[in-house]
């Protein structure tokens, strides 16, 4: 096979969207499974390996078609647009799920914070309520708060 | 104070700081969980340290219970009261806890399952073109679905 048969040298022409579909496949199962084991419990630092492939794949398939679109087919070109599109929706995807996720942490911590806070003025209510000599009943427990907080 | 057994409370605790500690250790304990979620939102998640709080909030649950029970006597009424409030704070807040720690859980888990199921699309989108391409045909939007179906029957 001669170079003109490589593109950039080293990747086979008839070759070349094959590797970035398996670079791509590798990625997406490797991903999933990942997922998949997470859910369960099961944390296996290879995420960054598949994105690693991921990105290898999108790189290969903008090569392919902005570079060297005339030395592929139709055919090839249609499925290395279509490579580009799919790791473009599910990369937007991605993001808006991270960024959900990572505000509904955000809320629960928020939320948590708001407890341990209500907990702390309830427990320093009842500390400043029994330093002086009184109890809490569900009647006074409002101006307990407040004489608390007042003090505080 | 004299110094005999009998101003303390378990041997060792003097009578009339009892509801004093025992305020102060939930406290401690309170406060240290408003610390840490604040450290959790800046990301510092320091957990043997809050196991430390959790630990410090079920003594002062143990010497409100010794003291409604087994030292009730040596107590006035109104530290009785106190005591009851401290169970019942500690009651009130561990289920309030437990309920948010569940809704936690149950969003994390949604989220992978979410993530789990947008790789698996992704995974099926990615065979499907790879056997169109092996077919010789091209994926468009109007075969994409008799794509994905024939992708999924040569698996």
């Amino acid at each position: 096979m001669s170079d003109a048969d490589k593109i950039m040298g080293f990747i086979p022409k008839d070759q070349y969207v094959k590797y970035t579909y398996y670079l791509l496949l590798a990625s997406s199962i490797g991903a999933a499974v990942l997922t998949l084991l997470g859910l369960i419990g099961i944390h296996i630092p290879l995420m960054q390996l598949f994105g690693l492939a991921g990105i290898a794949g999108l790189i290969l398939a903008l090569i392919g078609f902005f570079i060297f679109k005339e030395e592929f087919s139709a055919l090839d070109q249609s499925h290395l647009l279509y490579i580009c599109i799919i790791i473009a929706v599910f990369f937007l995807a991605g993001l808006i799920l991270g960024q959900a996720f990572a505000l509904v942490t955000y809320l629960m911590l928020l939320v948590s914070l708001l407890v341990f806070v209500a907990q702390l003025i309830m427990v320093w209510t009842g500390y400043n309520s029994w330093s002086h000599g009184r109890s809490i009943t569900k009647s006074n427990v409002k101006s307990e708060v407040q004489q608390a907080l007042k003090r505080g | 104070m004299s110094d005999t057994s009998g101003d303390k409370i378990l041997g060792i605790v003097p009578k009339e700081k009892y509801v004093h500690f025992t305020y102060m250790f939930l406290l401690v304990s309170a406060a240290g969980g408003v610390f840490f979620s604040l450290l959790g939102i800046v990301g510092i998640e320091p957990v043997s340290a809050t196991y430390g709080l959790i630990a410090l909030g079920l003594l002062s649950l143990g010497l409100a219970v010794v003291g409604l029970t087994k030292h009730k006597a040596d107590f006035s009424v109104t530290d009785h009261a106190h005591f009851k409030y401290i169970a019942l704070l500690f009651i009130v807040f561990f289920v309030i806890n437990i309920v948010g720690g569940a809704f936690y859980a149950i969003a994390y888990a949604l989220g992978y399952l979410v993530t789990a199921i947008i790789g698996a699309a992704q995974a099926v989108l990615v065979w499907t073109g790879y056997n169109s391409w092996q077919g010789g045909r091209v994926v468009t939007k109007g075969n994409i679905r008799d794509e994905v179906k024939a992708a999924l029957a040569k698996r």
